[in-house]
């Protein structure tokens, strides 16, 4: 079965973004979630890709600042590799008012 | 002039039954001729030297000599005596010929004096057993020579000649939906129809490109078009009883409109080849209770696979197999049908030649008539399981049951029973 599509609105990736590996934006707009289309058995919620959407939110914000030049490979929700540039405490969070509603 | 004995006209039922019904003895011939083939086909006749019929048939419009020049009074018809048959098949066997005189006696009446400076093609006929025989000559001023008529039954479909031995009736009011339509499922289409299943619905929404043309049984003056358009007409000049819906969709954006038609159908032929559509294909047909065969070829074309999937059979579906192989510690080779993550594009171009995939589509083709021959009661096509592989260039290194070793080898094997958890299954 197809796994669901879930297209960003707020922000809204640049067409130039998609199909870029380091963004994970399809071609269509919609994120890329899955490795593989055989990664969606049918058996999994959508809502597992909400907390993945969450991570891609993240991240985006992450590659608009400059703090990273590409996306982590498998997403960052059960992924802490970048979690030390997410605390923070760490002190070197990327400024911007949309990390606010992350 | 001395043709050849493979010389052949063409007599179009209609115009054989008006000559016959005719009560005159001898007429005029118009011609669409191909000299290089040494064919002929009869488009118009008079009787005696009166006006000219044209022949009008469905068969002419769709003859490729109907771009051929039409040559009025080119050859004759004669009413005969039915000796002359006799001495036709007598003549024919000893590569000889008739002497005028003697082919003059034993028409009934009519002769036209032959041309100097040509042949001509004679067409003669008589009653044999109370039904008019034909035979034709190839008349010249010193001689006449048997040559072959075809007298075309106009009033038959193409699949006459296979009754009673097949079922053409009863697979003419199936319907089989084609998923997929690309160098698999235009091969698979042409064989279901070759079959004699009655109505296809072909869902495909690609065109057929350039790169296509080494697989696709569309050539390349269909270049451009739909997919599903192109094998349509194809289908349509060759079997004109066959009903062809062609539906340029994606059965995964589309699958609205998929659901009710698989649920029309008798049976489902995915012969997609990405693995998103293949497993919608496969639920949409487990949902509708619809049986599905699955054709696709694996690792680079080194392996066809056909699945089968029937409602009641005790098998679980194509994620039920998947899951079974992986369960089993094999490998599922199915995501290869896609392209590594990262490369930008999700589907993998095909790899395999196109004789291979005509192979597999027709080989799937059989599979799905014998699926529903079988439910039908024909014990002789039952199939020996229901998953299928075939080595086409068998590469080492493949798990069972896809390991293979020989070119044009097929292994079949069982699938266990739907898994409780199966998202297809389990609900259906």
């Amino acid at each position: 079965m197809a796994a669901p599509k879930l297209w960003p609105l707020d922000p809204e990736p640049e067409v130039i973004q998609r199909t870029v590996h380091d963004w994970h934006v399809s071609g269509d707009g919609s994120l890329c979630l899955l490795q593989t289309a055989a990664a969606w058995t049918g058996a999994e919620v959508a809502a597992e890709l909400v907390v993945k959407a969450a991570g891609w939110f993240l991240e985006f914000l992450l590659m608009q600042a400059g703090v990273v030049q590409a996306m982590t490979t498998g997403g960052i929700a059960g992924s802490d590799e970048l979690d030390h540039l997410l605390d923070p405490r760490a002190g070197n969070a990327p400024e911007g008012p949309s990390m606010g509603a992350a | 002039m001395t043709p050849p004995l493979r010389a052949l006209l063409l007599l179009p039922s209609s115009a054989a039954d008006r000559i016959v019904a005719s009560q005159d003895r001898w007429g005029w011939l118009n011609l669409r001729v191909d000299h290089a083939e040494q064919l002929a086909m009869v488009v118009g006749f008079s009787e005696r030297e009166r006006i000219i019929w044209p022949v009008t048939s469905p068969l002419l419009d769709a003859h490729y000599l109907r771009v051929a020049d039409q040559v009025a009074r080119a050859g004759l018809w004669y009413r005969a005596r039915p000796d002359l048959h006799a001495l036709w098949l007598a003549t024919a066997a000893r590569s000889a010929q008739l002497a005028v005189d003697g082919f003059r006696q034993l028409i009934r009446g009519g002769w036209q004096p032959l041309p100097v400076d040509r042949a001509i093609p004679v067409l003669t006929w008589t009653e044999v057993d109370g039904q008019p025989a034909w035979q034709a000559w190839w008349a010249v001023r010193d001689g006449v020579i048997p040559a072959n008529v075809h007298v075309i039954d106009e009033t038959t479909d193409v699949f006459a000649p296979l009754t009673p031995a097949w079922p053409v009736q009863l697979l003419a009011e199936v319907l089989v939906t084609v998923i997929g339509v690309g160098s698999i499922g235009s091969a698979a289409a042409e064989a279901l129809a070759a079959y004699a299943v009655g109505h296809l619905a072909l869902i495909d929404p690609d065109r057929l490109l350039q790169h296509n043309l080494a697989r696709h049984r569309a050539g390349g003056r269909q270049l451009g078009r739909h997919k599903v358009h192109a094998i349509a007409d194809q289908l349509a000049q060759r079997f004109p009883d066959l009903e062809v819906d062609p539906l340029p969709l994606n059965v995964v954006d589309d699958a609205d409109v998929m659901r009710p038609l698989v649920a029309r159908g008798d049976l489902v032929l995915v012969c997609a080849d990405g693995v998103t559509p293949r497993r919608v294909a496969n639920h949409l047909a487990v949902w509708a209770h619809a049986p599905a065969v699955l054709a696709c070829v694996l690792e680079d074309g080194a392996v066809g696979e056909v699945l089968r999937v029937r409602p009641g059979s005790g098998s679980g579906c194509l994620l039920c197999h998947r899951a079974e192989l992986q369960a089993a510690g094999r490998l599922d080779p199915q995501p290869g049908l896609d392209l590594p993550y990262g490369t930008g594009l999700q589907h993998r171009p095909m790899t395999a030649v196109g004789g291979d995939l005509a192979l597999v589509g027709e080989f799937a083709a059989k599979a799905a008539v014998a699926t529903l021959l079988e439910a039908r009661g024909y014990h002789d096509q039952r199939l020996q399981a229901e998953h299928a592989v075939i080595g086409l260039r068998p590469v080492p290194g493949l798990t069972p049951p896809y390991d293979v070793t020989r070119a044009g080898e097929v292994r079949w094997s069982p699938v266990g029973p739907p898994r409780p958890t199966c998202p297809t299954c389990r609900l259906a």
